[in-house]
This record gives structure tokens, sequence and C-alpha cells, in this order.
């Protein structure tokens, strides 16, 4: 029952967190298989998508841009005190003279201690980790670490550690994001290999992050990625059973589209934002996939 | 049965035409052992897509990050796929994932063997 009570704690304060737009905390996970760590999963599988999507100013941006950072500074003695600190999470204790451990999850603990002994026996200035630390109610804020090893006169032996949470577009705007595929797929003729699968991937990635970027020429694009012309254009089609250019052109009339719907700009400078040389040729080709002039689609979406 | 291949993560056997994907337990899926997997399965596959048979009960918790370029890059050459689930956990979780869809691939989730089979091997001749 006080197992229960515990869960019961943790999931209401991540609700009502949540509730004020704070979507940094997360309920710690068991292997239990049981109704609490069900509703557990979900709201920490929730507050990470509401995480990055939750911007009244998004729009059909690139699913790992990054948009903000922030950084949280421990210096901490060789005894792992913190002698100073800008991470407040409303612990309700000021952290400074704690020890660093306090703040970590026994299992980040581990992680702290091990890369800690990594950085002093590899003679490292700096080494990356990820830590999980500790808020109010026994919640979790995983950041992705950086610890350094001062050595200059005044704060030699002493440790910094460096957190960075990372904010990355991710409009949850679902069918605008790629291009169905037509499925049952074929066997791939000029794909030989995986890695040459995994190139054309990331042309596709790339497109899709930046729609509006001028294609100089197929060369030029494959060369970017390691793929001849004739791979990139067969192999594109092979596999995704549309034109890297067909393709592109979708991907910028979803965000003029969005933009559309989401912005006032004027048309014709979303016409250029997206990449279309000009307003009659976005015109045009808006109408064909939407079926709707660009300038009827605002009136309709206001 | 020993598998055909097997990574830190996961372990893969193809068998009358449906590839089985077995996760390794896994406290937590991230982006790395995301990548490895489909990386994996597709030097594996050598350019032939299958039906799909993906055990995720064993996944205890993942990230963002993961679940992100699953849905995106991990649904090449695959016909079918059918999720074998636990319930609450796992089943949850992935209920939670395919509310953005596997494109168009026809995904079920699945408790028992037989009904993956009986749902994946209309796929296996394609």
């Amino acid at each position: 029952m006080k197992h229960l009570n515990t869960h019961a704690k943790q999931i209401k304060t991540m609700i009502l967190e949540m509730a004020k737009g704070n979507f940094n905390y997360r309920i710690p996970r068991t292997d239990q298989n049981s109704e609490t760590q069900a509703i557990a999963a979900l709201l920490n599988m929730l507050a990470q998508e509401l995480e990055v999507s939750y911007n009244p100013f998004v729009f059909n941006a690139p699913a790992h841009s990054i948009f903000n950072v922030d950084h949280y500074l421990f210096l901490i003695d060789p005894q792992h005190r913190i002698l100073s600190t800008n991470f407040d999470l409303d612990t309700g204790s000021p952290l400074v003279d704690q020890n660093f451990a306090h703040v970590l999850t026994e299992a980040a603990q581990q992680t702290f201690k091990k890369r800690l002994k990594t950085l002093q026996k590899q003679h490292q200035s700096h080494i990356p980790c990820k830590l999980e630390l500790l808020a109010a109610d026994d919640l979790l804020v995983p950041l992705e670490c950086t610890l350094f090893r001062l050595d200059y006169d005044a704060v030699a032996g002493n440790f910094l550690v460096v957190a960075s949470r990372i904010q990355s577009h991710n409009p949850l705007i679902k069918e605008d994001d790629f291009i169905q595929e037509d499925y049952p797929v074929r066997k791939l003729e000029v794909l030989k290999n995986t890695q040459d699968i995994q190139n054309i991937q990331k042309v596709k990635a790339y497109l899709r992050e930046n729609p509006e970027v001028r294609i100089a020429s197929l060369k030029l694009l494959g060369l970017r990625f390691g793929l001849n012309e004739y791979k990139l254009k067969k192999g594109f089609k092979e596999l995704y059973q549309t034109s890297v250019f067909k393709y592109q052109l979708k991907q910028r009339l979803y965000k003029a589209r969005h933009l559309i719907r989401t912005t006032t700009d004027q048309l014709s400078c979303i016409a250029i934002k997206t990449g279309f040389k000009s307003y009659i040729h976005f015109g045009q080709v808006f109408k064909k996939e939407f079926g709707v002039a660009p300038s009827h689609y605002r009136k309709k979406n206001k | 049965m020993r598998p055909d291949y097997e990574n830190a993560y996961a372990e893969y056997r193809i068998k009358a035409g449906i590839l089985f994907l077995y996760y390794k337990p896994q406290a937590c899926l991230t982006l790395h052992i995301a990548e490895q997997v489909v990386h994996d399965r597709l030097a594996l596959q050598t350019g032939k897509a299958y039906p799909v048979y993906c055990d995720v009960r064993t996944i205890i918790d993942s990230d963002k990050e993961a679940r992100d370029y699953l849905s995106r890059m991990g649904n090449d050459l695959i016909h079918a796929l059918a999720f074998r689930v636990n319930y609450p956990v796992s089943e949850v979780m992935m209920q939670f994932y395919l509310k953005n869809g596997t494109g168009k691939i026809p995904t079920q989730l699945v408790v028992d063997i037989r009904s993956a089979y009986s749902f994946l091997k209309s796929y296996s001749n394609l």
C-alpha cells in the first residue's frame, strides 16, 4: 500500500508539473509488470513528447534541429562536495555544500564514479556521460553531462560538471512529416548493401530537415552522402517510390502549408522561405497538391 | 534454437519467410541501440523484405530519440509487423509508440506466437 501511495504521489506531482509546462521530470521505472508501471511508462513518454513539441510557434521544422539549450553547472571539490551550482529544481534545500552524489540516482552515482575514474586514469581533460538527477518527490531529470577536470592553480583538484538540456523541434503533425511508402516493397536491385541504404536514408532525412535548400545537382548531393548520381537517383526511387526532387517538393509544400496555418507571414515570403523561386510557381504547385490556392487555404484556416 | 545472428541488443532468426527479432532485456532502449538493431536487421536481410515478428516484452523503458528513429527509419524492408507484448507495460508502451503509425505497414500487437503467425503468414510470400 505504501508502495502504491509513493507511486500515486509521484504521478500526481508529475501531472501537476506538466500542467505548469514543466516536462523535465520522469518517474523512476522498474521492471515490474504492473498497472502503475504502465501508467509511469506512459507519463514518461508523454512528457518526452510534450517537452519537444510544446511550443506555440512550432512549425514543420526538422525533427532534430535544436532550438534551446540549457546548461547547468556544478563546481565540485575532490570529495565531490558542491561548491557552486546554478541547478535548482525546487528540492527545498540548497545544493551548495551537499555531496554531488545526493542529487544523483543510484545508477547515476555508479556512472558518475566510473566516468570520474576513467577521467583520472586516462588523463583526459573532460569526458561525456548521461546522468539522471533527482528532483522533488523522487522524480528524475535525465541530462547529458560533461565532466571536466580542473587543473588551474586556484581550483586544482576540483571538477566541473556541465549538464545540458537540449530541446529540439518535433512537430506532432505526423501527416506532414513523411511520404507514405507504397508497400509491399520489392527486392532491392540498385542498393546492394546496408551502407547504401543508410546513405539513402540520410539523404531523405537531410531533405526533410532542409526542404528549402536548393539542390544544385544530384551529383553534388550524392557526393555529400557517399553516393554516385546513379545510385542516388535510382536507389532513392527504389526505396521510397518517389524521386529526390518530388520528395523535396512535398516537404517544401508541407512546411509552407504549416507556415500559412500558424504564422501571419506574407504568402510571398513563405514561398521564398520554403525554397520556391516565385510566388506564382508556389501557388500553382500548392493548388495542385492541396486543391486550394494558398490564400484560400489561409482564409479557411483562420 | 540458435539465432541466425545476434548482437548485444537483439537476436535475429529467419524462419518460414518471417524474420523473428527478439530484443534482449533493456533497461532503456536508446538511440544507439535502435540504430544498431536496425543496421543489423538490414544487413541480415540483404535487400529482401520480410514480415517481422518483433518481441519487445523485455524493453522496460525507451528514449524519445530511439522511438522517433524507429518510426522514421526502422520500417524499411518490412512487409508487416507483429509486436509481441505483455499486458500491461509493454502493451501500453507499444500503443503509445504506434500512435504515430509505422507508415502503411500493416501492424498488430500480439500476445502469443500463434496470433503472430496467422497475421504474418499471408505476407511471407510477397
